[in-house]
């Protein structure tokens, strides 16, 4: 130890002394300080249970999106010995959520991109491939390149598939030209969108914004796409140059009454015409027309811009298995119990996501809730057990009504408003759900990939 | 959905992932700093009042501007605030980044501020006259020739 190490040495002890501390005080509380940092940055943050259920089982995720990372980040860490298997070709990961941001021009692109390789856990097995078959009663899938996957377990979080092709006129290359816009389900669609968007803001016109039949994802998307469009509008001054038509499928705004009470005044009154039981059928984009399925006969009407929500649905190889539910209300999509997750025919088949044929909850936020119990439920059956896992509906949407204000919309199954928060009022219009969607649900939606919420 | 206190604290750290390229040199650079002036006034006295003081001022400029600026920063406006909800979450992440910026800036106030004279041996402290006492205490700067062996 040389001169000045002493000293600093002796100045460290004065200064404990000075506060009533021993070196050896310090040491135990300077332990404990790294102690907790450690924890917050490893692997204690971990939530739940704390087990590794040991298990030779064979485990196939298909589908590596906001659903089936998550998964496989919970199922890797809470099973020991398990052979955990995701299948999906897709490299890049979007932050679908953020989509009604960039369609808007209030995000960038880049900030909905991410990779999948950051998320998915060491020890899974990552095949690069699609789905084409599902074979339950042989335990397998078969994928595009004719390989076949054999499992114990199957988790199917495959999301659903956008049917540009059921609105006659209309197709992919369409969007961003001609006044057409389409929110789904692209980063880079959500841009072109934006860039048809910026157009009638600019100049003015006929802006029609639709919805389909039958179930999509995140229903407020086209809502929140129109009020957005409106509050580009107002910013620039050009609000009297615009003609806003809103043309939803059936009587109702939203799903949730209270929401659906707020909108069907609130569109109005900021001069957004409702045209209720208005599903979209065709469009010409040259002549640009539209034309609804109304229950008076097809209507068709002019525009200069259209938002374009195409119907949706499983995607088809899933939607053709033995897997889909074969009747209504929800025939076409994964068959699984509305509250365990687990496939009513299949019991080692459990979903989680928009695949699966549930009432509401075609959101990322019905996924924070849908995947612990699916995946809680898979460990009880891979162990033996009855289900334990109950999932109420729960989902979400922060309803931006203005850039810079929204209304944080949380319920079940029962419609209930269920807020996280008590003290944010999910009744009115308030900037911090603003500023959570726009700051602060991707760094929740991060959380969830890796398995931490 | 509740969140618990640990999936709160998983999302903060997430949030501030993206941001750990500033943060993390910012916190290296306080500590290096912080350990530096312990060296640098080793034998010296140790001046912490002023600084303190300083960095609750420069935490409170920084509260102020958050609180005025804020509401823009986040695309949002004043006009969009509305109920105690949103108007103490505003004063809550003002505070916030008011105590952050005035705990990063104390390092460097106290290289400016808290740089006190040498001690003096026992034997000149005997023979001089004692400096006049400021509230501190210690913050009353002897004279250069006072700080010259008498001898
Ligand atoms: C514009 C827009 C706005 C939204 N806004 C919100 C919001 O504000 N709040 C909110 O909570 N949610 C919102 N959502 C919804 C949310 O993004 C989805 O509900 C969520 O991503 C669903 O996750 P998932 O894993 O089920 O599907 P996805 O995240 O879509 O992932 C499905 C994955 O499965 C893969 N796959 C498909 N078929 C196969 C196959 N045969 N074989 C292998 N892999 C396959 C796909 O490649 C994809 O990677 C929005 C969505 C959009 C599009």
């Amino acid at each position: 130890m040389n001169h000045k190490d002493k000293q600093i040495q002796s100045a460290v002890q004065r200064a404990l002394g000075d506060k009533g501390l021993s070196r050896r005080d310090f040491l135990r509380l300077s332990g404990g300080g790294a102690l907790l940092a450690g924890a917050a940055t490893s692997g204690l943050l971990y939530p739940g249970t704390a087990r590794a259920v040991s298990t030779n089982a064979r485990i196939v995720i298909v589908g590596a999106g906001a659903a089936g990372l998550s998964c496989a980040t919970r199922l890797n860490r809470e099973l020991e010995g398990a052979q955990i298997t995701l299948i999906d070709r897709r490299e890049d990961h979007y932050y679908q959520p953020g989509l009604t941001l960039v369609a808007t021009g209030v995000w960038n692109t880049a900030k909905t991109l991410d990779s999948n390789r950051r998320y998915v856990p060491s020890g899974v097995n990552w095949i690069h491939d699609m789905v084409a078959e599902y074979d339950p009663d042989n335990n397998r899938v078969i994928t595009d390149d004719g390989r076949t996957v054999e499992y114990d377990y199957l988790m199917v979080t495959t999301g659903l598939q956008v049917n540009y092709d059921q609105v006659e006129g209309m197709s992919e290359e369409l969007i961003g030209q001609r006044g057409v816009g389409c929110v789904y389900d692209k980063p880079e669609l959500a841009e072109r969108t934006w860039r048809a968007v910026d157009e009638f803001v600019d100049n003015g016109g006929v802006g029609l914004f639709t919805r389909p039949r039958g179930d999509i994802k995140c229903a407020g998307a086209p809502l929140k796409v129109t009020m957005l469009t409106e509050s580009r509008m107002k910013e620039r001054g050009t609000r009297d140059k615009a003609e806003m038509h809103y043309l939803p499928p059936g009587a109702s705004l939203f799903s949730q009454p209270d929401a659906d009470d707020f909108l069907s005044k609130n569109f109005p009154e900021r001069g957004i015409q409702i045209h209720w039981d208005h599903p979209l059928t065709a469009i010409d984009p040259d002549a640009k027309t539209a034309t609804f399925d109304t229950p008076l006969g097809d209507e068709t009407l002019d525009y200069d811009f259209i938002h374009v929500v195409p119907p949706m649905s499983a995607p088809d190889s899933l939607r053709e298995s033995e897997l889909a539910a074969q009747e209504a209300p929800f025939k076409g999509w994964l068959e699984v119990d509305r509250h365990t997750l687990q496939h009513n025919r299949y019991a080692n088949v459990f979903g989680a996501g928009d695949i699966n044929g549930v009432p509401i909850g075609k959101t990322a936020a019905s996924v924070k809730s849908q995947v612990p119990v699916a995946v809680e439920n898979m460990i009880q059956a891979i162990q033996g057990r009855e289900n334990s896992a109950s999932y109420d509906g729960y989902t979400s949407c922060p309803l931006i009504t203005e850039l810079g204000k929204a209304i944080l919309v949380e319920f079940d199954y029962d419609l209930k408003m269920k807020p996280s928060f008590p003290v944010i009022s999910p009744y009115e219009e308030h900037w911090v759900p603003w500023v959570m969607k726009d700051r602060l649900l991707l760094a929740a939606y991060r959380a969830m990939l890796r398995g931490r919420i | 959905m509740a969140f618990s206190f640990v999936g709160i604290l998983a999302v903060v750290l997430e949030f501030f992932r993206g941001w750990f390229w500033l943060l993390i040199p910012l916190i290296v650079l306080d500590l290096v700093l912080l350990g530096l002036f312990f060296k640098r006034t080793s034998g010296r006295r140790r001046k912490f009042s002023l600084p303190f003081k300083a960095s609750i001022g420069f935490g409170v400029f920084t509260f102020v501007m958050a609180l005025i600026t804020l509401p823009g920063i986040t695309r949002s406006s004043w006009e969009m605030l509305a109920g105690a909800v949103d108007y103490l979450s505003l004063i809550g992440a003002s505070v916030g980044f008011g105590v952050l910026f005035a705990i990063l800036a104390f390092p460097v106030m106290l290289h400016m501020l808290g740089i006190g004279p040498k001690h003096k041996p026992e034997s000149q402290a005997t023979r001089q006259s004692p400096a006049p006492e400021t509230e501190t205490g210690a913050e009353a700067e002897p004279s250069t020739a006072s700080q010259q062996p008498q001898g």
